[in-house]
């Protein structure tokens, strides 16, 4: 601790001079001017002596006293540290420079986490974020959170809460999303179910109305399959209708139908080939501002591909600051015609045309499929008939 | 007059066993091994030299002899000085 102390209290080591050593020793231990490291340079005349930095003024006065000469042979300790750099202007614009960048960055926001969102993504958080002036290199204590909130919550309906809770250069974009709203039937509009296409129909699960076709009947496209009509038949058994009801109809209808789909691509293609000509270019990246180190002039006359590649710096804790180096490269290409394998093209076609014809279906299956494959004029085309059993009930309101 | 009152303290610190270095105001000296020789209550250096060191302590001299020696440290009541120190006399 007497060591710290004396490091930062600073210490001068002096050679003094004159016929009466001793006497400038003791008026100085006399005046509380403590010594130490007292050792004799030259015997009776001159010795090196260290005392505190800051009584130095009186120790000259003390030793022309004892006429004696005292003159400075080293210092250390903080004050001598520091008086080194009295005249390293640059050092002390840097310093001072570094202590106000520190203290302007620590309160920009670097780093956003958005949290609490499951269907709306970061990225179009962050983007209606940006919209509003929020994004990364925002002044911290600048941020009207409530007003923030206020604006994102108007302009996007799929979130009901959103706060920004910022803390140094962090700052947590909290949200929560709009519970979708249940698709509620009117039950008061009267509606029929009928036929989304052509088919025969397989089966008929009636929940509401009359059934207007059997099974196995044929049916077209538009035709009432459950009518919203309702006879009420006398109890007697005379058949006789004594009145009629309208309800909303309700069911679903399976029936076998018929798809044919057609799908086709060329037969060549081109293929885009480097000529290995390659430029690369810097950039820099700072609180999401890109600086280019280059002008317009780094492209190629002809066709090129630009990929640009952001190195950003990351934190031990994995996540990226707003500061990085962008590197561009442009290589020159050209474009080759190749053929393409019939073979391949046909099961692309073929996957392709499967995948339509499922989504179309829903939770109907293809029962049967019949492939017709047709190369034309250098392009290929591939046909699906397909047997299908599908649900073709659709409800249609009446006025 | 002055050397008899410091006659009288010495004796009654004598008389009733009290420590010389607080009632008398006398120099209280320690060695430590033969590098570091400490004094307190000194009264000033009166030769200073590498291989002898004269040092007031009032009414006596006190005589430090030695090779190399080095006055470490002094303030306005101890010193200390260090060097290999080969005998250590009252004069």
């Amino acid at each position: 601790m007497q060591k710290l102390f004396n490091r930062l209290r600073g210490s001068v080591t002096a050679e003094v001079e004159g016929p009466f050593l001793e006497r400038w020793f003791n008026i100085c231990a006399a005046a509380g001017l403590g010594l130490w490291d007292v050792q004799l340079v030259e015997e009776g005349r001159k010795a090196r002596v260290t005392f505190s930095h800051w009584r130095w003024k009186e120790a000259e006065e003390l030793a022309a006293k004892a006429m004696c000469t005292l003159a400075p042979a080293g210092e250390a300790g903080l004050p001598s540290f520091l008086r080194r750099f009295r005249f390293r202007y640059g050092m002390i614009a840097g310093a001072a420079l570094f202590v106000l960048l520190l203290t302007l960055f620590s309160r920009l926001i670097m780093v956003i986490e958005v949290v609490g969102n499951e269907t709306v993504s970061d990225s179009a958080i962050l983007a209606e974020l940006q919209n509003h002036g929020f994004g990364v290199g925002s002044y911290g204590p600048g941020v009207d959170v409530r007003d923030l909130a206020n604006e994102m919550l108007l302009d996007m309906e799929e979130l009901s809460f959103l706060t920004v809770d910022i803390t140094g250069i962090r700052a947590r974009v909290i949200v929560r999303e709009t519970e979708p709203v249940p698709e509620i039937e009117d039950d008061t509009k009267y509606a029929d179910i009928a036929a989304a296409t052509d088919g025969f129909v397989a089966d008929m699960n009636v929940i509401a109305g009359r059934p207007a076709v059997e099974e196995g009947q044929a049916v077209l496209k538009g035709d009432v399959l459950i009518s919203s009509l309702l006879f009420n038949e006398r109890s007697d058994g005379s058949g006789e209708i004594f009145s009629t009801q309208q309800v909303r109809a309700k069911g679903q209808v399976w029936a076998v139908t018929e798809r044919t789909l057609a799908a086709s691509t060329p037969l060549s293609a081109l293929r885009t080939e480097g000529d290995g000509e390659t430029r690369r270019r810097w950039g820099l990246e700072f609180l999401g501002r890109r600086f280019n180190f280059y002008g317009n002039s780094s492209n190629f006359d002809r066709e090129c591909a630009k990929i640009s590649i952001l190195y950003p710096i990351t934190l031990p804790t994995g996540q990226s600051l707003p500061f990085g180096l962008w590197q561009t490269g442009w290589t020159a290409w050209s474009e080759t015609p190749v053929p393409v394998n019939a073979e391949s093209a046909e099961q692309f076609l073929r996957s392709t045309l499967t995948r339509r014809v499922e989504t179309l279906l829903g939770d109907g299956e293809i029962l049967d499929a019949q492939w017709q494959t047709e190369q034309r004029e250098g392009v290929i085309t591939v046909t699906l008939h397909a047997r299908c059993l599908e649900q073709i009930g659709t409800t249609v309101e009446l006025n | 007059m002055e050397h008899l009152f410091d006659r009288l303290r010495d004796r009654a610190a004598e008389t009733f066993d009290l420590p010389g270095d607080i009632v008398a105001g006398q120099p209280r000296m320690e060695l430590v091994g033969s590098r570091e020789f400490w004094m307190e209550g000194h009264r000033g250096i009166l030769s200073y030299g590498t291989e002898e060191i004269h040092i007031s302590g009032g009414r006596l001299v006190v005589c430090v002899r030695g090779t190399e020696l080095d006055l470490r440290a002094m303030n306005a009541n101890t010193l200390c000085i260090s060097g290999n120190i080969t005998s250590v006399g009252l004069e």
